[in-house]
């Protein structure tokens, strides 16, 4: 089980203050599959939240595998803990979080 | 085995399989910046022959990401054997020190700890290479021994062995001594870069020859057109 936190850092597609709040309120973050793939996957930094816009994050979901030290992945199917979503047609990967601090208010 | 630095990012999904610690520049002069679901990201795509395709990239929020540069391998690439093998190849085609790879698949990690090996020094071999990129991608493919020092901590992170004062020599370092040797008129021997046709002298410094930017063009730092290469004839 990780004990450390994750983060992710704000952008206008798939981390904006809307779906910072979504994520506040589910105590979920979803992931698409990236461009070219048909496996949607969470990705996250590793560590607390450093000096930008972005949530941190704790889960029990373990991050393996395709993670690196510099780089958190949870892959749905390859994970174990990793649920799918669904929405508008689209798959997401979706982990639960534990804690949760929302810093792009 | 020529590597191919691509003039665009790779578009498929792509895991990280190894970091080196070497800044981004280190490896290629060929930057692009993108974006994907994680972050903002420079990077490069890369093929060597038709068998392997790799990214090499630095997001914003990497540990040590002015130091460091993650190798990504497509992710439909997953036995671990092959992983490894492809890590392996790129590591060797592009002429990095294995002492450089500060993790790799297969090695156990915690999350944000990154340690670079204790061996891991500017030696002569490597050195060697590094003068021709810095005086490659600068004006004229010339650079003097001043500016060569003054480059040198931009793509290469000096380590304390490196940074360590000669005990003959009271104004230098070891680096300074070995990127000294590398460029010196008296060092002679095969492997030079003068030796291999990829540099000659001029007042105070080095040009790059059309041989060695078709050299470093092989190894994936530059890219050239089929007339830069026509060059070299």
């Amino acid at each position: 089980m990780p004990e450390e936190p994750f983060h992710r850092v704000e952008n206008p597609t798939s981390q904006t203050a809307a779906i910072a709040l979504l994520q506040e309120q589910s105590r979920e973050i979803w992931g698409r599959p990236a461009r070219g793939s048909g496996q949607p996957s969470v990705k996250a930094y590793p560590g607390k939240l450093p000096d930008r816009r972005g949530v941190e994050f704790t889960t029990d979901v373990e991050p393996m595998p395709g993670s690196a030290p510099n780089e958190a992945r949870w892959y749905w199917e390859w994970c174990p803990g990793v649920l799918l979503r669904q929405k508008d047609g689209e798959d997401f990967a979706c982990i639960p979080v534990t804690a949760f601090k929302n810093m792009q208010p | 085995m020529t590597v191919n630095v691509l003039q665009y990012l790779s578009d498929f999904e792509v895991v990280p399989h190894a970091i080196i610690w070497r800044p981004l520049r280190y490896c290629t002069l060929v930057i692009r910046e993108g974006e994907d679901d994680l972050d903002k990201f420079k990077g490069a795509s890369f093929t060597i022959g038709n068998e392997i395709r790799f990214d090499l990239r630095v997001y914003q929020g990497h540990i040590h990401s002015e130091v460091t540069v993650t190798l990504y391998l497509p992710e439909d690439v997953r036995d671990e054997k092959r992983v490894a093998e492809m890590v392996s190849r790129v590591v060797k085609e592009m002429e990095i020190p294995i002492t450089a790879v500060a993790w790799k698949r297969g090695q156990n990690f915690r999350f944000g700890r990154l340690e670079r090996s204790p061996a891991d020094r500017l030696q002569e071999r490597e050195a060697r290479i590094l003068v021709l990129k810095i005086a490659a991608s600068q004006p004229k493919q010339s650079v003097t021994i001043e500016k060569l020092r003054e480059e040198i901590p931009k793509y290469f992170d000096l380590s304390p062995l490196d940074r360590r004062q000669s005990p003959t020599r009271k104004n230098e370092r070891y680096w300074q001594i070995i990127v000294r040797n590398t460029i010196s008129s008296h060092t002679t021997g095969s492997r030079t870069i003068f030796a291999q046709g990829w540099a000659k002298k001029v007042p105070n410094g080095i040009r790059v020859t059309p041989r060695g930017m078709n050299y470093l063009n092989s190894i994936g730092f530059v890219s050239l057109t089929g007339s830069d290469l026509e060059n070299d004839k």
